[in-house]
């Protein structure tokens, strides 16, 4: 079975970032960096499509998650943790970025936050898919990670990025399969997201903007997750 | 189409094991202890009452309270995993496990050093030790399960929400079996939030009682074995997924994405809510929380429809929630009986539903298990015999 493919956002940090309008100001000045990245793009993305916010379901992908907020909220538990901010509390939880776009959306579907190291992207890719095979008909893909704090050193020095897909059981210009194993597979990269946890899902992004047919593998290691993309004139 | 549960384990307040946990609940045990958080002052917690070894050798770099934790669920239910893999092969188990805490434990001494030090300390690991997927690092290395593996975090519905996936890799035929469960450890960060939220009660949590103020925090973990074409005495029958869209931390007044909920879980497993004997609730006994979800539960099985709440004994284990209740649900499925729901009385007239607060034997039907997050994410499970 495949699925179409019907568009694709990226943002990487030091990109243009638009709020977008889906997100109202009264929330998304509670939002995190990071989630207000994530809505920006997904607005993006829906600009590009024909994509019902208030419907589709979202898998959100993200090896740490609120990173950020959640290194400063321990700081916080060190000076003084009786006094914690609420609002950083529930904002550092790892579904954070789909509570907020249900919201904004007034979205009453399926959604789910994962993780699964530098796996995500496949793992996220395998939920989008089985999913669609069980009786879902569109689904967001959103794998997103931010920079490291500070506090825990440059040595993995990515930057925050985002990656969006609206992802279809009906027709589109590109189409991927589901995820598998696969002995090899040669796949495009995003040079400035060397390190990123969730860089293999850039290949998608290129191979879908250049109309490029071909493997794209999502995880790393010899025999590595793997879709198939194929373009339909 | 339901899927057999071949296996479970579990560990929490109340017990290391099934077998504890469930003789403890039916005795009417608490699972919660007192203990001093400074600032804060005394709070009851469902902390484990026994040791949990140090991991050693490949696993040492892994080593930290969550990746214990996991690595004592995993001593539990070793012997069935390892015949599901040598059955079906290692690339055809898949693993799910649901967390909210992750190594959090880890990170916050870490930076409890750096605050003194400005370093951090020599043996903290982000990827290893902080991440969410180092759990399933941990019980992937243990059990050989080679399948895909990925961790859900969407705090209190994690671990419910991780038989959803393992119900569609099923049906999609991805594998043949899925080790899923939940896993959330002792955190700091964890009962200062709550607490930040001003919904940590100072006593024991009363779970739809009258006199309820709030939740109870508790750790622990449960694991359980979902195989293909299997014998088992208890079946996941359906799930039912969905959002609120309403507040980050607080529930839909009207327990609106609770209803979605438990009507695609019943539309899931195909049967009629009449074919439900009782509700297993989420019941953290919070005012609104518990308001919401007796609302939902009424709006959906009509009023008066038997709810069993047990966060009053083992304490709300957040990430690890959704999977704790369904062992605490196969154990007394299999056991015949429920317990009364432990600080339930007394019981707030103005909810619509029965609450079990006496020991009785188990309603005829299936049981539906709640599980209710921030950020408004929900998951119904339903559980029960062979069909």
């Amino acid at each position: 079975m495949r699925f179409g493919v019907r568009g694709i956002a990226t943002w990487i940090d030091g990109d243009l970032l638009r709020p977008g309008q889906e997100v109202p100001s009264r929330l998304r000045r509670r939002m995190s960096r990071l989630s207000q990245a994530i809505a920006a793009t997904v607005s993006s993305l829906a600009e590009q499509t024909d994509l019902d916010l208030r419907t589709v379901a979202l898998v959100h992908g993200s090896a740490l998650g609120e990173i950020a907020v959640t290194a400063e909220l321990l700081r916080a538990l060190q000076d003084d943790p009786v006094h914690l901010s609420p609002t950083q509390f529930h904002n550092s939880v790892h579904n954070t970025p789909t509570g907020y776009l249900s919201i904004a959306t007034e979205n009453r579907s399926m959604s789910t936050s994962i993780a699964a190291g530098t796996h995500t992207s496949a793992m996220a890719l395998l939920e989008a898919t089985t999913l669609l095979r069980t009786g879902t008909h569109e689904v967001i893909v959103v794998l997103a990670d931010e920079a490291l704090p500070a506090v825990f050193g440059t040595a993995d020095g990515y930057p925050s990025a985002v990656f969006a897909m609206h992802v279809t059981t009906g027709r589109a210009p590109c189409s991927i399969d589901q995820p598998a194993r696969t002995s090899e597979a040669q796949t495009p990269t995003e040079q400035r997201l060397k390190d990123h946890p969730c860089r293999f899902a850039w290949g998608l992004a290129h191979r879908f903007a250049g109309r490029q047919a071909g493997p794209v593998a999502l995880s790393p290691g010899p025999r590595p997750w793997a879709v198939q993309v194929q373009v339909h004139r | 189409m339901t899927h057999p549960i071949t296996a479970w384990a579990a560990c929490n307040g109340l017990g290391a094991t099934c077998d504890a946990i469930g003789d403890a609940l039916c005795a009417g045990q608490s699972g919660l202890s007192v203990v001093q958080w400074p600032g804060l002052g005394p709070r009851p917690y469902g902390s484990l009452r026994f040791e949990l070894p140090a991991l050693s050798g490949e696993l040492a770099d892994f080593d930290c309270r969550q990746a214990r934790l996991a690595a004592h669920l995993t001593q539990g239910i070793l012997p069935a995993v390892r015949r599901a893999v040598a059955r079906h092969g290692s690339e055809r188990v898949g693993l799910v496990v649901g967390t909210s805490t992750g190594g959090i434990a880890h990170t916050e001494d870490a930076l409890a050093h750096w605050a003194r030090t400005q370093t951090l300390p020599d043996d903290f690991d982000l990827h290893r030790r902080h991440q969410m997927a180092a759990t399933t690092d941990v019980i992937g290395a243990l059990t050989g399960i080679e399948g895909p593996s990925l961790v859900v975090s969407t705090a209190c519905s994690s671990s419910g929400k991780v038989f959803g996936t393992a119900r569609r890799w099923l049906q999609t035929d991805v594998v043949d079996a899925v080790l899923v469960g939940g896993v959330d450890s002792r955190s700091r960060l964890t009962v200062y939030g709550f607490s930040a939220l001003d919904v940590l009660d100072e006593q024991p949590c009363r779970p739809f009682s009258q006199n309820r103020r709030g939740i109870n925090l508790g750790e622990g973990g449960a694991l359980l074995l979902l195989e293909r074409d299997a014998e088992a005495p208890v079946h996941l029958w359906g799930i039912g997924e969905s959002s609120d869209a309403h507040h980050m931390s607080a529930p839909h007044p009207e327990g609106t994405g609770a209803i979605l909920a438990m009507e695609r879980a019943l539309h899931d497993a195909g049967i009629e809510a009449s074919s439900v004997g009782h509700v297993h609730a989420h019941g953290t006994a919070t005012m609104l929380g518990d308001r919401a979800e007796a609302i939902a539960v009424a709006t959906v099985f009509g009023e008066g429809k038997p709810v069993w709440a047990t966060k009053g004994a083992v304490g709300h284990t957040l990430g690890a929630a959704g999977s704790t209740e369904a062992v605490l649900s196969v154990e007394m499925l299999r056991r015949g009986r429920l317990p009364a729901s432990p600080g339930a009385t007394p019981r707030d007239p103005e909810l619509p539903v029965d609450v079990i607060d006496d020991h009785r034997p188990m309603p005829t039907g299936l049981v539906i298990s709640n599980s209710f997050a921030f950020g408004g994410s929900n998951v119904a499970i339903i559980l029960g015999g062979p069909p």
